[in-house]
């Protein structure tokens, strides 16, 4: 099926970030596969006290699903955008770009408002003493008046919602990016690369609400993440094979993921827990996750370069039809993951409010995926249905 | 009930200064910072110390009181007293700015230090945070007190909006470092949780809950106390 809708869709002129079905050719389908698995690993650890995070792969190494959430998004960005940059000129491309900034703001703010009920919800009916702070922080939040107002400034970002504010201040400077980025790629790079330097030296962040607390996800930190995938997207990593598929790469990076395993691993499991000497522990602690820490960044792409050794391009694997869910999830991945963070929102509802057993941890988290790939399901449908009302329109 | 895994209640590390202090059955003061605001009922949550033997107002014991109880029935001779400063909606950096002078004040020989949970529902940098951390068991010491680091509470129901893991390996680690016990009342909290001892999410809660989880952690944090004094006594005789 991934083949069929593949010549309607490079017909399409649809100006949306993902030209949906895969084309045979160039679409890598990889991204799609894996964007999708960030998506559902975002889910899941959003979902406090769920025992199915536990299979996120947070728990196996320093980097998380938003490193390859934004990695893989820089990278279709820029190649999605950048073949229009081409076709359609800076001013319309950007325009694009910028509506679908828009698109995501507004996206936020939906979600913002369902999270003030939650919180509204929970202060009102619960009522427990030994919770008073974290109840009267909850209160505090719960000020519409200050807190609507630092949520359209994109200042007051609640937990599990920080990865959107991100995304929007990434995509909105995008345009002058990316035509950097297709000019001088290189030293594009590398001015992400220093002012990403510049923040692991000095620590700067765009300031939050309440009070002083900054940013969770640095976005002039992880703005480096953005690009470099952006930069991979625009032939850059065609530029980086013969590094991936050395030997010597390769071996590096089997080594960093074993050795960050078990690090990661004497968090949480006593047997490892001196595995940490203190000296080592000085030095490389504690790993930043909201400065995107040089490990985190490493792990990332030792993890990216083995998974591009096992799973070549064009691998039978990928046209597995048990992997096509996940497949379209990461080929609408701003729909998804917006329904994501409502559905961690529900399911933490219910499981506080009805049952918290790990029976209904698991059958909320599968649910939640199949409801994530129902909707990208639904969305891949209505997009083929639009494109053949418009061939037909053209064809009549 | 207060059963809890021994790895979480087993000190670690030794008390020396507290030890000593016991040893020569000097009166002896436990400073305990505690960042919680207390239910409504115990009165205004300003600081001030704890009136010995008498719980605060209307009836609601905080873990402070049951250590003071259980240690002094434990070390009868001496005197021990145990005096908390309630810091409600503050950091551990922003506890850093007082604590020279608390500690100036109160010259306590072990300061069981609570902390995290503003932190956390601020989303505070962790690193910072440690740091701070860090730096507050460098006071302690050198102003002769011991320090047992406690951490966040669990708190199921407002998980989703502000998540304490992340304050909690910092903690853990800034207690590895410091060479301090860490009370990791999270997991311990959790550990009922998960084993059905207490119910921490339910919407109408028993009325004693409060009083049954400070009288545990009171009970779990005397004897990690005790622990990381004999771990002491044992290595220097």
């Amino acid at each position: 099926m991934a083949a069929t809708g593949a010549a309607t869709a490079d017909s399409s002129a649809e100006p949306v970030e993902r030209p949906a079905p895969p084309a045979p050719s160039g679409r890598d389908l990889r991204l799609d596969l894996f964007r999708g698995l960030a998506l559902w690993f975002i889910f899941l650890n959003h979902v406090p006290n769920n025992v199915a995070n536990w299979i996120t792969n947070r728990n196996f190494g320093f980097s998380d699903a938003t490193e390859i959430f934004v990695f893989i998004s820089g990278y279709t960005a820029a190649m999605v955008y950048g073949r229009q940059l081409d076709s359609s000129g800076v001013m319309v491309t950007s325009a694009r770009i910028l509506r679908r900034a828009w698109q995501l703001y507004v996206a936020f703010i939906f979600l913002f408002v369902i999270y003030l009920a939650e919180i509204s919800y929970v202060v009102g009916s619960f009522e427990n003493p030994l919770y008073a702070e974290e109840m009267g922080a909850l209160q505090f939040l719960a000020e519409p008046d200050v807190a609507l107002v630092q949520a359209l400034l994109l200042k007051f970002r609640p937990a599990n919602m920080d990865v959107l504010p991100l995304y929007i201040v990434l995509l909105a400077t995008f345009p002058p990016i990316l035509w950097a980025l297709k000019r001088w790629a290189d030293a594009t790079l590398a001015a992400s690369f220093l002012l990403w330097l510049a923040v692991q030296v000095w620590g700067f962040n765009l300031t939050g609400y309440p009070d002083d607390r900054t940013w969770f996800f640095n976005p002039f930190g992880w703005q480096f993440m953005f690009v470099f995938g952006g930069w991979c997207g625009l032939g850059g990593s065609d530029r980086l094979a013969g590094l991936v598929h050395s030997r010597i790469i390769l071996a590096l990076s089997v080594l960093y993921l074993v050795l960050s395993l078990a690090v990661v691993t004497s968090w949480y499991w006593p047997p490892m827990e001196g595995f940490v000497p203190e000296a080592i522990g000085n030095i490389i602690y504690p790993i930043s996750k909201t400065d995107l820490s040089v490990l985190r960044f490493a792990h990332f792409l030792a993890l990216a370069v083995v998974v591009v050794r096992l799973i070549p391009v064009h691998s039978p694997f990928l046209y597995w039809r048990l992997l096509k869910p996940m497949i379209i999830c990461g080929q609408h991945s701003l729909e998804v993951f917006c329904f994501g963070v409502f559905l961690s929102f529900a399911a933490h509802f219910v499981l506080n409010e009805v049952s918290g057993t790990v029976f209904m941890q698991l059958t909320l988290s599968v649910a939640g995926i199949a409801f994530m790939v129902g909707l990208s399901a639904l969305l891949s449908w209505y997009a083929r249905a639009e494109r053949d009302r418009a061939a037909r329109k053209r064809a009549g | 009930m207060c059963a809890a895994p021994s790895v979480l209640t087993r000190a670690g590390f030794a008390l020396p200064r507290l030890a000593r202090s016991l040893e020569r059955k000097e009166p002896t003061t436990i400073l305990v910072v505690n960042s919680a605001t207390l239910p409504k009922r115990a009165g205004s949550s300003k600081s001030g110390p704890a009136i010995p033997g008498k719980p605060p107002t209307a009836g609601r014991r905080s873990f402070p009181s049951y250590i003071e109880e259980t240690l002094r029935a434990r070390y009868p001779e001496g005197g021990i007293v145990v005096t908390t400063r309630h810091e409600p909606r503050a950091t551990a950096e922003t506890i850093l700015g007082a604590l020279p002078a608390v500690l100036e004040e109160t010259r306590p020989a072990l300061m069981i230090w609570q902390t995290g949970t503003y932190d956390a529902i601020l989303g505070a940098d962790t690193s910072a945070f440690s740091d701070a951390v860090d730096t507050g068991i460098g006071y302690a010491h050198r102003a002769g007190a011991d320090v047992i680091l406690v951490s966040p509470q669990y708190s199921p129901r407002t998980a989703f909006a502000f998540d304490a893991a992340a304050y909690n390996n910092a903690l853990r680690w800034a207690a590895r470092l410091g060479g301090v016990p860490l009370f990791d009342r999270y997991a311990i909290m959790r550990f009922w949780a998960d084993e059905g001892i207490f119910d921490f999410d339910t919407a109408r809660p028993s009325p004693s809950l409060f009083d049954d989880v400070h009288s545990c952690i009171g009970r779990l944090l005397v004897g990690m106390i005790v622990d990381g004094v004999d771990l002491r006594t044992l290595g220097s005789r």
